[in-house]
């Protein structure tokens, strides 16, 4: 078997015995002088803080509760931020409310839709995972978005460093409520408002072309659609005979853009769930379509 | 300082136990020694630097490979790297020589190799390989796909296990 013997020849790959101890020995030098850097620089911080404290409470006596921005290192989010790497280069962007983690979804809203689709200002972002309001980045500011339920939809707001508005979306989804294709349908609002849909094949590659009537043939059928992630048979008998995958790319008329996978086999996969078409013609003919 | 779960780890035993993973995989991406070694030691003063609380060990490694995969993308970028990827190192010869299928994937594209390590080495579902290359979950499997064509146009009589 590859897998097998692909493990077996990585066993020539192997960091040198000396240069692991060295790499101990300088990441445990390194470690103090940070440790002993962060304690000038929080010294230096708390008397500068101290001082202006100090300047602000005596000539004005307020105290700005709102700027609750907490700059510790983000815990929980995987991402790695290096210096000259865009925001589309994080690995998971996300929101907490409520408790909940949203996800980021891909969008193309200028800031004219922005106007018609903002909503109730919820808060400001901070940087942590399980604090109210945490993201990857703080200050981003968080809105409800119109035609979309708070509970399961958000927007932010944010002005970047080329001084333009950058707008994301957010998405969650209560896993135990997605029993049929209609209820997330129903939350991420693809019918009746598809603007265009592009397909890209087994391959990666993208094809320009309009799918948009096959998508709404393939809504048609996915509403009636049973979410199979709970059964452990009909995901057996997915994982045998699933095949290959295309992948819709829908943008909708609000400029938020949505991903739908399409197993040869006669299933969808959306944003983590699996659906069981059960008229497979309709599938197959739409798969060979794509 | 590292903890998992809020207990501290001491990076001796990181190393230990990740070293190899994060040489291996920085090694698929440039298949130069010496570089991967530079990526190996800078993912580790990038993770000591972090003081991060992992919720697991599988937490850690999954951070790990990310890092590592950015680390090595930053590598790839430069002007310094692009003129010197001619001049292969000992043990790509030595893989060429010893080994019964890595070198066939060493002729794969950059691309190809990386999820190929990630899916066969690393034993990562298709939607975990997603998350740490920030790329879509369908992109990650036509690639396999495609990465697996491409080996088993090379490859002769040894299986290709799709899983």
């Amino acid at each position: 078997m590859f897998s097998n013997k692909y493990k077996k020849d990585n066993e020539i790959v192997k960091l040198d015995e000396e240069f692991k101890k060295n790499l101990v020995k300088k990441i445990k030098k390194e470690e103090k002088i940070v440790k002993k850097n962060r304690f000038k620089i929080a010294s230096i911080a708390a008397t500068v803080t101290l001082l202006l404290g100090g300047y602000f409470l005596i000539n004005t006596g307020v105290l700005d509760r709102e700027k609750n921005i907490v700059a510790n290192d983000n815990l929980d989010n995987m991402e790695e931020k290096d210096k000259g790497q865009t925001q589309g280069t994080s690995m998971m962007s996300f929101l907490n409310y409520k408790g909940n983690i949203y996800r980021n979804v891909e969008n193309t809203v200028g800031e004219k839709q922005l106007s018609e689709m903002k909503g109730e200002k919820l808060g400001v972002t901070i940087t942590g995972f399980n604090e109210e309001f945490a993201s990857e980045i703080a200050g981003k500011e968080v809105y409800t978005v119109k035609g979309y339920e708070k509970e399961n939809f958000l927007m932010t707001t944010n002005i970047n460093y080329e001084n333009k508005i950058e707008i994301e979306f957010y998405q969650y989804y209560d896993e135990g409520k997605i029993k049929k294709g209609e209820d997330i349908l129903k939350l991420i609002k693809v019918e009746n408002n598809i603007e265009k849909a592009s397909s890209y094949d087994n391959l990666g590659n993208l094809k320009n072309k309009d799918f948009k009537i096959e998508v709404e043939v393939l809504i048609k059928e996915l509403k009636l659609s049973d979410n199979i992630l709970e059964s452990k048979e009909e995901m057996a008998e997915f994982e045998k005979i699933k095949g290959e995958t295309k992948t819709l790319k829908i943008e909708l008329k609000d400029g938020i853009i949505r991903y739908i996978d399409i197993y040869e086999g006669g299933y969808i996969f959306i944003d983590g769930f699996i659906f069981k078409l059960e008229n497979k013609d309709i599938i197959k003919d739409i798969y060979n379509k794509l | 300082m590292v903890f998992i779960n809020g207990v501290l780890k001491s990076i001796d035993e990181i190393v230990n136990l990740y070293g190899d993973n994060i040489y291996r995989l920085a090694f698929s991406r440039t298949k130069s020694l010496t570089d991967g070694e530079d990526i190996v030691q800078e993912v580790f003063l990038k993770l000591m630097d972090s003081d991060k609380n992992f919720h697991s060990d599988e937490h850690l490694k999954a951070w790990l490979l990310r890092v590592t995969i950015n680390k090595s993308k930053n590598l790839l970028n430069t002007a310094w790297f692009r003129k010197t990827t001619n001049l292969e190192d000992n043990l790509v010869f030595l893989i060429e020589e010893k080994s019964e299928v890595y070198k066939y994937v060493l002729e794969l594209p950059t691309k190809y190799r990386v999820v190929i390590h990630l899916f066969y080495y690393e034993d990562l579902k298709t939607e975990d390989i997603a998350e740490i290359l920030n790329i879509k979950h369908g992109t990650v499997r036509s690639q396999l796909t495609r990465a697996r064509e491409l080996l088993r146009e090379k490859i002769k009589g040894v299986e290709i296990d799709v899983f």
